[in-house]
């Protein structure tokens, strides 16, 4: 019995072992979470109208609540709550929330941004919550204070700022592309020049004005400066050549000049080098250089023509360009240094130009022209050479470009008529055309 | 002038009609070599403007050169071509193979980070408590489980439904804290557990069911990513672990969470669809 009784009391000390190490995890903390066979639904968030704490604010308030709800709806990750539904009376700090009123089935709300606005002839003050209505244990998911001049674009910079700040909590760890901006090609003043504008179409303005024939535009990864391509004089000769534009000092910069047509610049994921083609040898081929363009090493040998690199920006080891060595413009992978040289197949023939790699390097976006039809864009998955076409029999669509959220693209269409700028998302839903004025062209998304 | 200042009265008259006609004449005269002047003046001016528009800096240089070319649609004129390009074709083909030398090198690095990636030997804190706290259903033992249930209720091996429920009380802190992140967390791996990558015999499986378990840092980087239970099938397993290393970074820790890491079990598939 004793034996028995010992037996048991040592059982007990080995039992109160783990019990010790739970305590320990649970200081440490930990959490179970499990991924279902289904679709991901999406959080449901509604921005209530911010609250001016005067009749002063009105405008600025207005302005700062449609911005972010224009900014979450498009995000792709949210789906925004119609205004419609919202209850009467909006609150505008921590205490007038009422979990009920928003998780009522009719508005069905999962998350509630809100908050209030107060300005002075020197200031504007934005306080603004977010806040999970569905555990009233644990609510708020965001809190921040914006103070700063009491402009419009004041204003708007902080409703993406803070847009910014719920996409970045509710996506787990995506970046979010609210104060993203877009470098483009426009003619509206008469020639090519590099202009950019907000992600959203908003604040569009000129970088250059070099009255000649200025095409694209690519962000370095740091996004403090701009490659493009524009015509000088080389030997007297005008040429096509890789120009710099730096965004830190508000000009166009020196680069090198080289023989021959230069052109199609595209970055190395860590920015110190810049792939181009060039014909210096003749023929159109990519070279590589550093970011001060000194001593380019060629790449690729071959007949026929080869541009449009774009490196992958996840490992930066695989560059892809278009060539035509076989005839007709198609897809080609290399190693960065130019080795193994592989051609990316596809089902069908037809021109395929314009690739650009997926922020997350698995994805390649690019235009197009199959035998039956015109310019569309498509995205593939190299690895398993899987393709999807995410415009259709909408005009000709060319040169995709990628958001950093990876989400996102921007692309110029005919669809409307003129050549524009549009964006969607990358499933080719909610398309939106950004530009009107004038022709404009080869966009390029900012990586921040 | 002279002779009529000489005779004044017998050429008063005729000297009045030469002054007269010389007025006339001076008259004209001095219109015309005005107006010549302003002529001159005026081809000056416009003259020194010309120079002015088309001598400033490089941007008049380029302006001419380019009224001059752009008919010519510079883009399309092909450059000079000198006789060496015939030789790069050649050079080419000599150049290629040496670059193919350090191919297996650059192959063999990511190999490497793979490896060293594979967390093979689990730190003592795993030992510790990743092992024990939450029971996996492997463990057959109950004092493994009683732990964590302070009411003593016995959970059979194989319900996890009833094992989410009594981890909530047990250790979920976090769970109870910040549920926003959890849920993002979810959605961020969701779309990262691609099903096509899968053994097609077990891709449409509706019994496989694996946990994989790793620390989220307070940067959102992970750490000892490993199967914690597996499914038996590698092709299953090794999915789950292809989700999780797609969603690395996750979202950094809540900035009021004080301790440097949380533990995270995630099942593939959910729970209830078993």
């Amino acid at each position: 019995m004793s034996f028995v009784f010992r037996r048991f009391r040592i059982c007990l000390l080995l039992a109160s072992l783990p019990l010790a190490q739970t305590a320990f995890a649970q200081k440490e903390g930990w959490f179970r979470a499990s991924t279902g066979l289904g679709e991901v639904s999406q959080p449901r968030i509604a921005v209530a109208d911010f609250g001016p704490r005067a009749d002063n604010a009105k405008t600025h308030s207005a302005q700062f609540t449609q911005i972010v709800r224009d900014d979450l709806a498009s995000s792709g990750i949210l789906e925004l709550v119609s205004p419609s539904f919202y209850p009467t009376q909006s609150p505008t700090q921590p205490s007038e929330l009422q979990n009920a009123v928003w998780t009522d089935p009719q508005v069905n709300a999962h998350y509630v941004a809100f908050g209030n606005l107060s300005e002075t002839a020197s200031e504007v003050v934005i306080q603004a919550w977010m806040y999970d209505v569905t555990n009233p244990s644990a609510q708020s998911v965001v809190g921040k204070i914006y103070r700063g001049a009491p402009t419009d674009a004041q204003v708007r910079k902080f409703a993406h700022q803070f847009a910014d700040e719920i996409i970045n909590k509710l996506s787990g760890g995506l970046p979010s592309i609210a104060s993203t901006q877009i470098a483009f090609i426009s003619s509206r003043t008469g020639s090519k020049e590099v202009w950019v504008m907000d992600y959203d179409g908003a604040n569009q303005h000129p970088l250059t004005s070099l009255r000649t024939i200025s095409l694209m535009p690519r962000w370095s990864p740091d996004a403090s400066r701009i490659a493009f391509t524009c015509y000088q004089p080389v030997n007297r000769v005008v040429s096509a050549q890789i120009c710099m534009y730096s965004v830190d000092a508000g000009k166009v910069i020196s680069f090198p000049r080289f023989p021959g047509t230069n052109s199609a610049a595209a970055w190395s994921p860590d920015g110190t080098q810049l792939i181009f083609s060039s014909s210096m040898a003749g023929n159109p081929e990519l070279y590589v250089t550093d970011i001060n363009g000194s001593k380019p090493k060629r790449l690729t040998f071959s007949t026929g023509g080869s541009t449009s690199p774009t490196w992958n920006p996840k490992t930066g080891q695989s560059v892809v360009f278009v060539s035509d060595r076989g005839g007709i413009p198609k897809l080609y992978m290399m190693n960065a240094d130019g080795t193994n040289v592989i051609t990316l197949d596809l089902p069908d023939k037809g021109y395929l130009i314009d690739p650009a790699w997926s922020p997350n390097g698995q994805l390649l976006a690019f235009s197009w022209r199959r035998p039956s039809g015109n310019y569309d864009i498509y995205v593939m998955e190299p690895t398993s050479q899987q393709i999807v076409e995410l415009t259709v029999d909408e005009g000709r669509n060319e040169r995709p470009s990628w958001a950093p959220d990876g989400r996102h693209l921007v692309f110029e269409s005919t669809r409307a008529g003129q050549r524009q700028i549009w964006t969607m998302l990358a499933d080719g839903s909610q398309a939106h055309q950004l530009t009107t004025d004038g022709h404009n062209e080869s966009p390029n998304w900012s990586p921040k | 002038m002279s002779a009529a200042i000489a005779n004044p009265t017998e050429r008063f008259t005729a000297t009045q009609g030469v002054e007269a006609s010389f007025r006339k004449f001076l008259i004209y005269s001095i219109v015309f070599h005005s107006s010549l002047a302003v002529l001159i003046a005026a081809s000056a001016y416009f003259h020194w403007d010309r120079q002015q528009w088309s001598g400033t800096g490089s941007l008049g240089d380029a302006k001419h050169v380019g009224l001059v070319s752009s008919a010519g649609l510079p883009m399309l004129k092909p450059p000079v071509v000198t006789p060496s390009e015939v030789a790069d074709p050649t050079k080419s083909l000599y150049k290629e193979e040496p670059p193919k030398l350090p191919e297996p090198k650059t192959e063999a690095t990511p190999i490497q980070k793979f490896t060293k990636e594979k967390p093979l030997p689990p730190s003592p804190k795993s030992k510790k408590f990743e092992n024990k706290t939450p029971p996996p259903p492997n463990a057959v033992p109950g004092h493994n489980g009683v732990p964590d249930i302070p009411a003593g209720l016995q959970q059979s091996p194989g319900s996890s439904a009833g094992g989410v429920a009594t981890h909530q009380q047990a250790g979920g802190e976090f769970e109870s804290r910040y549920p926003w992140y959890i849920a993002a967390a979810k959605r961020r791996v969701a779309p990262n557990w691609n099903l096509l990558f899968l053994d097609p015999a077990v891709r449409n499986s509706r019994t496989l069911h694996c946990v994989i378990s790793f620390t989220i840092m307070r940067d959102g980087s992970v750490k000892n990513l490993r199967v914690s239970e597996t499914s038996g099938n590698l092709s299953w397993d090794n999915s789950g672990l292809r989700a999780i290393q797609s969603s690395i970074p996750f979202a950094p820790l809540p900035s009021d969470w004080t301790a440097p890491e949380v533990s995270v079990l995630w099942d593939f598939p959910d729970i209830e669809n078993r």
